[in-house]
């Protein structure tokens, strides 16, 4: 953040006002009535302390004050603008720079989520603002008085959410004192009064947090640090961006807690692959923090448009009741309002139903947990629609990855339906149970496609995962055949971390073009008859059918005996020399002079 | 003639040296300059700042190259012409043609005086008369620190233009190993390119089909490598270990690739109740991380868990061929491993491997091309060996003054 260097010996309590003022009036001229109602009521000024305050922000260099045409005696003030980055709306540079100071903040000591409520409860904080002032100057243009404007734009129906006064941001940062309880306390009134951020909200406890003096310290320093910058202007996209950054930011972290995230490239490759459409049914069994659902949403956006996007329906389920609030909050930022998001245990309570039986989508995606044990038949039989989901055979104990699939597969429509599962690369080709669950699914031939992925993309392992397209209704071009695409090869170095590989966009693209044009391409692609995968015992290991290039580069024969000849020579002529010194030497040793 | 037999020589603390030569103490003529450790907080290995030279680098372990960004007023810089010393870590490494900022571990060594040269304080430096003071005063375990030998260091000094003589031949000796270095590492590269050649393409063929393991010549056939006509499969299997013994009795025993050579392997130990067994002539390969090493069995040994051994079938195959190809798989069946938790392959992954079948003969001629490019890296590698000998030899002869060179 840029100050000018005039806002460097302004006292805080200055540059609070100026703050309020400034967002009250930007640069346009007000009276001192205006100033003092606005600073009275967001500030709790006293009227006598208005002038006080005015002749600070002069003396600053912070206010013009002019005389008013038509009456000399009045003044007219106007603020001057501080230097460009304190006040404009924030750039996505901007955001994440703020993040990271924020991140580097709390470090390892305190958990992520506790920064993610914050910006989101300073977000809606700040849009209730812009809401109010929209609906004040409305109701003011319509010819009310300011009281009567006042109390209209207060009103419910002009915000998204109810936020009373002492819970919005502006209130909970002035009194430095009481703060985590104030905002424990505040984000359970939000949630009481907006149900549909019940469990999101109050999911964290700021009170035990901020229990230890070092904590409450940072919590302080994390509310001074988002105050500083207003994030009203800022689009939800970028919003969300940073969401997703913080996300991101603290995987690896999160990682060895067994929070799985997805690498959000991955998700952009199985989406471009499912292509999600308009008037689509988008469903994730697993969908942790939304990263797949946001994603499918965006690729509509980007395609058809904001208004076409929402006529994409997302569905999604999650096991954890901490990570589903994210996955709503996630979803508030990116502005997407009509999300279904259920909580529960998918394998055994699957939560979307259609009268009697299992809600069917039109496309299925998910990262679901990889090996999760605990899921033999005893276990599943406990829960609900069994029979229809786990039609293929039940699963070990050990893994629970083709019960997964199963129940993806149930859960798409039988006509259009598609699924696209991240999974790893074991469940290709590990025997027993697995194997009779997979070669009975290979034989209804809904397996379109299998891609291998690069090592280390994620954050909790550095083994490959593998990507399964299946179709319920295969194009007649591609029945009775599987494309295998071997891309363990198109990666870039991640960017942050030196550990983890990353797909680039020239490594999704090439595996997209792969997929479409469902044909071979030496070391990388083949089309494989299903004839072929039976002979191989219903393997699908990748690497049995596409082998990759091999290392290197082609090396000419020719060109390298050359060469080799040449150095030879060269040797030769050095060991010439050495040889004549060195039998001179040995001439010198047997006594002759 | 250029080289004489000294005959006078005088007593000195490091032994005998020529009457005409000086004896000093290295402080006296050298200066020694210390590198910095700006900390590992200011290393990357993007390429930002400065080349930041350790002593691993010396040493020439193969590692990152290493920056810091580090402000250049806190480091201290050498180019390629100077001489670098490691005093820590590996006390006593010798090198030079690094270009850099050097770390607190490394110094530089110049010539701060006009009767040596830097050229023959290379090569003093190498020589035992330097090494073995450093040795002598090295400290510490993990890590060793040195710093105190420079002060008890003495080197013999020979006239000024002896010394250019002396650094001559001994540079001449140095261009010849760097030069056969050369030649190998162009060898293996021939290799490589013939590898990739002979055993995807054979040998004069002009029609070519594709097959699940890629193009190859029409008439090779693709079998499994379990297939009865082909080859067995033996899965190794570690007896008890207090069948181990260091003392030859049993049979020579290996656990996995760690003995393993360019083609034989050298067992250390061996077991006196060997379970699996492999014979003279069958390929050894290692199925436990790391996958797809492959040697061939000098004679009868005991093998463990971390190796199989593999009987071709002399009527079909060449085990030399496959000794051959399986080098060029060896990153498939890495990816094999993979899978499972160990990163091992187990015996299906080896029957069920497809490999290419070409006629007997043209295996054989193919076995006959690679083996003389082996055999021919084989004696580089001799040569590059007897080179360093010569070295030592002659840097023994000429440091000390016991074959003394004549300036004119």
């Amino acid at each position: 953040m840029k100050w000018s260097v005039l806002s460097s010996n302004i006292p805080a309590w200055v540059l609070r006002r100026y703050e309020i003022l400034w967002d009250a009036f930007g640069d346009k001229p007000f009276r001192f009535g205006d100033a003092a109602r606005v600073l009275m009521e967001r500030n709790k000024d006293a009227w006598e302390q208005v002038p006080v305050f005015l002749s600070e922000l002069r003396k600053a260099g912070l206010l013009l004050v002019e005389s008013d045409v038509q009456d000399a005696r009045e003044k007219v003030y106007r603020l001057k603008s501080l230097k460009a980055e304190s006040k404009e709306s924030l750039g996505r540079d901007g955001i994440y720079a703020l993040l990271k100071r924020a991140a580097d903040l709390i470090r390892t000591r305190v958990d992520y989520k506790f920064i993610l409520i914050l910006l989101f409860l300073k977000r809606i904080s700040d849009k209730w603002d812009a809401e109010f002032q929209e609906a004040y100057r409305e109701a003011l243009a319509q010819g009310l008085s300011e009281e009567e404007a006042k109390a209209e734009a207060l009103r419910e129906e002009f915000h998204l959410f109810n936020l009373p006064e002492e819970f919005r941001w502006e209130s909970l940062r002035k009194d430095v004192s009481g703060l985590p309880e104030r905002l424990s306390k505040g984000l359970k009134v939000i949630a009481e009064l907006n149900p549909e951020l019940k469990d999101v909200v109050d999911s964290v406890d700021f009170v035990q947090f901020a229990g230890n003096r070092e904590n409450a310290e940072i919590l302080r320093q994390l509310v001074e640090l988002f105050s500083e910058k207003k994030l009203d202007h800022v689009s939800a996209d970028v919003l969300g961006d940073a969401y997703e950054w913080i996300l991101r930011y603290f995987a690896p972290t999160k990682a060895k807690e067994g929070e799985i995230y997805t690498p959000r490239e991955v998700i952009k490759l199985l989406i471009e692959i499912l292509d999600p459409k308009p008037l689509e049914s988008v469903y994730d069994p697993a969908c942790g923090s939304a990263g797949m659902l946001i994603s499918a949403y965006k690729h509509v956006e980007e395609k058809f448009g904001k208004e076409e996007a929402r006529k994409v329906f997302l569905f999604g389920q999650e096991v954890n009741q901490v990570i589903l609030a994210l996955a709503k909050m996630n979803m508030f930022i990116h502005d997407i309002h009509d999300a279904h998001l259920e909580f529960g245990d998918t394998l055994l309570y699957p939560k979307f139903k259609e009268a009697d039986s299992l809600k069917q989508f039109d496309v299925v995606v998910a990262n679901p947990p990889w090996n999760q044990d605990g899921y033999g038949e005893d276990v599943l039989k406990k829960g609900e629609f069994w029979k229809q989901r786990f039609s293929f055979g039940f699963v070990p104990n050990q893994s629970a990855d083709w019960a997964w699939i199963q129940h993806m597969l149930a859960s798409a429509k039988d006509d259009s339906g598609r699924v696209g599962v991240v999974i790893d690369n074991g469940c290709l080709f590990r025997g027993g149970k697995e194997k009779a669950v997979r070669s009975a699914i290979l034989e209804k031939d809904w397996l379109e496609c299998v891609i291998l992925l690069p090592e280390k993309l994620f954050y909790n392992t550095g083994a490959p995962g593998v990507i399964l397209i299946f179709r319920k209704n295969k194009p007649a071009e591609r029945k009775g055949k599987i494309l295998f695409i071997n891309a363990s090869k198109e990666f870039e170095q991640h960017p942050e971390v030196r550990k983890l590989n990353i797909l680039g966009e020239r490594n999704i693209a090439r595996i997209v073009e792969a997929y479409k044009r469902f044909s071979d391409e030496e070391g990388f692609a083949r089309v494989v008859s299903l004839d072929e995968v039976r002979s191989n015992d219903y393997n699908l290991n990748v690497t049995l059918y596409v082998m990759e290039e091999e290392e290197g580069e082609k090396i000419d024969i020719a060109r390298e005996w050359k060469e080799l000849k040449e150095l030879e020579k060269e040797k030769q002529s050095i060991i010439e020399k050495l040889e004549q010194y060195v039998s001179e030497i040995t001439r010198a040793l047997g006594g002759q002079t | 003639m250029m080289f004489y037999k000294e005959t006078e020589f005088k007593e000195t603390p490091i032994g005998k040296i020529p009457k005409e030569w000086e004896l000093t103490e290295i402080k006296k003529v050298c200066e020694f300059i210390r590198g910095t450790e700006p900390g590992s907080k200011s290393y990357n290995t993007e390429g930002i700042g400065y080349r930041f030279i350790r002593v691993s680098d010396l040493s020439k372990q193969i590692l990152e190259q290493v920056f810091t960004s580090e402000d250049k007023n806190k480091l201290i810089f050498c180019n390629k012409e100077d001489i670098l010393l490691a005093l820590d870590g590996v006390p006593g490494v010798v090198n030079k043609g690094f270009e850099g900022a050097i770390s607190s571990g490394i110094r530089i060594v110049k010539p701060k005086t006009l009767n040596i040269i830097k050229e023959f304080l290379f090569y003093i430096l190498q020589h035992r008369i330097v090494q073995k003071v450093i040795e002598n005063y090295t400290t510490g375990t993990t890590i060793k620190h040195a710093s105190r030998a420079i002060n008890f260091i003495k080197i013999p000094l020979p006239p000024l233009p002896e010394q250019q003589k002396i650094a001559e031949i001994l540079s001449t000796v140095d261009e010849a190993i760097q030069k056969t270095n050369e030649v190998i590492a162009k060898t293996e590269r021939l290799k490589k390119g013939l590898m990739q050649e002979l055993l995807t393409r054979g040998i004069g063929h002009k029609e070519f089909k594709e097959t699940p393991i890629g193009k190859i010549p029409k008439d090779w056939e693709v079998v499994r490598l379990g297939d009865k006509e082909i080859a067995e499969v033996i899965m190794g299997q570690s007896p008890p270990s207090n069948t181990y013994n260091d003392k030859g009795e049993g049979l020579p025993f290996l656990q996995g690739k760690l003995e393993f050579g360019e083609i034989y392997p050298s067992p250390v130990l061996y077991c006196s109740n060997p379970i699996k067994i492999a014979e003279q002539g069958d390929i050894l390969i290692s199925v436990r991380a790391p996958v797809g090493d492959v040697n061939i069995a000098p004679y009868r040994l005991c093998i463990g868990r971390g190796l199989a051994a593999i009987r071709f079938n002399s009527k079909n195959a060449n085990s030399w061929f496959y000794f051959y190809y399986l080098q060029r798989v060896k990153n498939f069946l890495e990816n094999l491993g993979k899978g499972s938790t160990f990163k091992a392959i187990n015996k299906d992954d080896l029957t069920e491997l497809k490999i290419p079948l070409p006629p007997l003969p043209e295996q054989e001629r193919i076995v006959e091309i690679l083996s003389t490019i082996d055999k021919k890296l084989e004696m580089e590698r001799r040569e590059k060996a007897r080179l360093e000998r010569i070295k030592q030899g002659l840097m023994d002869l000429l440091l000390t003054g016991k074959i003394r060179v004549k300036v004119d």
